[in-house]
């Protein structure tokens, strides 16, 4: 009697792993309504101050500068660390709810190959964020959280955080 | 004649049952959005 291994050898799926980047305040505030949607995964989080993760349990979290248009130094510097967070991780996906910070994490998770998803953040409720906006030829979707953003085959709506 | 339409519609607004209140644990819109994100994350659509 031989002991033959199985021929099919069983692996369970991989988890997803995603990066969730938001910035501090109400960005920040959304990502943790939301979170609900990265069950089962694994998440890594990004914020500019990782006392907000430590406060909620979030493990683990990569702390990077805060930045805007009008800071190019300090966009730099955020550049530099998205980087840094995105060869460590290697996400399959970048999510983010705003600002640049996160804009600048879903450009670098390209280079690797995540796929992008911007969820602009509520308080835009007259027009797109300027991050979301760029996120529109950036990132692979780009949800509003008002049904009077959503713009056919651009930007979606599916619901809201608040 | 209007007037009778218009009484006869409050009367039906009236009679019509309250929707039931939402928890606090339910949100329709977030489930909504949340959905969303996750069939982005795990199918890319």
């Amino acid at each position: 009697m031989i002991d033959a291994a199985p021929l099919v050898e069983t692996h369970a799926p991989r988890r997803r792993r995603v990066l969730a980047v938001a910035s501090i305040g109400g960005h920040w505030e959304q990502m943790l309504l939301l979170r609900g949607a990265f069950e089962g995964m694994d998440v890594t989080y990004v914020t500019n101050d990782i006392r907000l993760a430590q406060r909620e349990g979030l493990s683990p979290c990569y702390a990077i500068d805060d930045t805007n248009r009008h800071h190019p130094l300090r966009s730099l510097r955020c550049a530099w660390s998205a980087m840094r967070i995105i060869a460590k991780v290697r996400p399959d996906v970048v999510i983010s709810t705003g600002a640049a910070p996160g804009l600048i994490c879903m450009v670098a998770g390209r280079l690797v190959g995540a796929r992008g998803l911007w969820v602009d953040s509520m308080a835009n409720a007259e027009r797109l964020s300027g991050s979301g906006r760029l996120a529109r030829r950036l990132a692979h979707r780009v949800f509003t959280q008002w049904p009077h953003l959503a713009v056919e085959g651009e930007v979606e709506y599916h619901g809201s955080a608040f | 004649m209007y007037v009778a339409r218009v009484a006869e519609e409050l009367v039906a607004l009236m009679k019509r049952p309250l929707d039931p209140p939402l928890t606090e644990n339910e949100h329709p819109a977030r489930d909504r959005l949340q959905r969303a994100i996750r069939d982005f994350i795990e199918n890319g659509r």
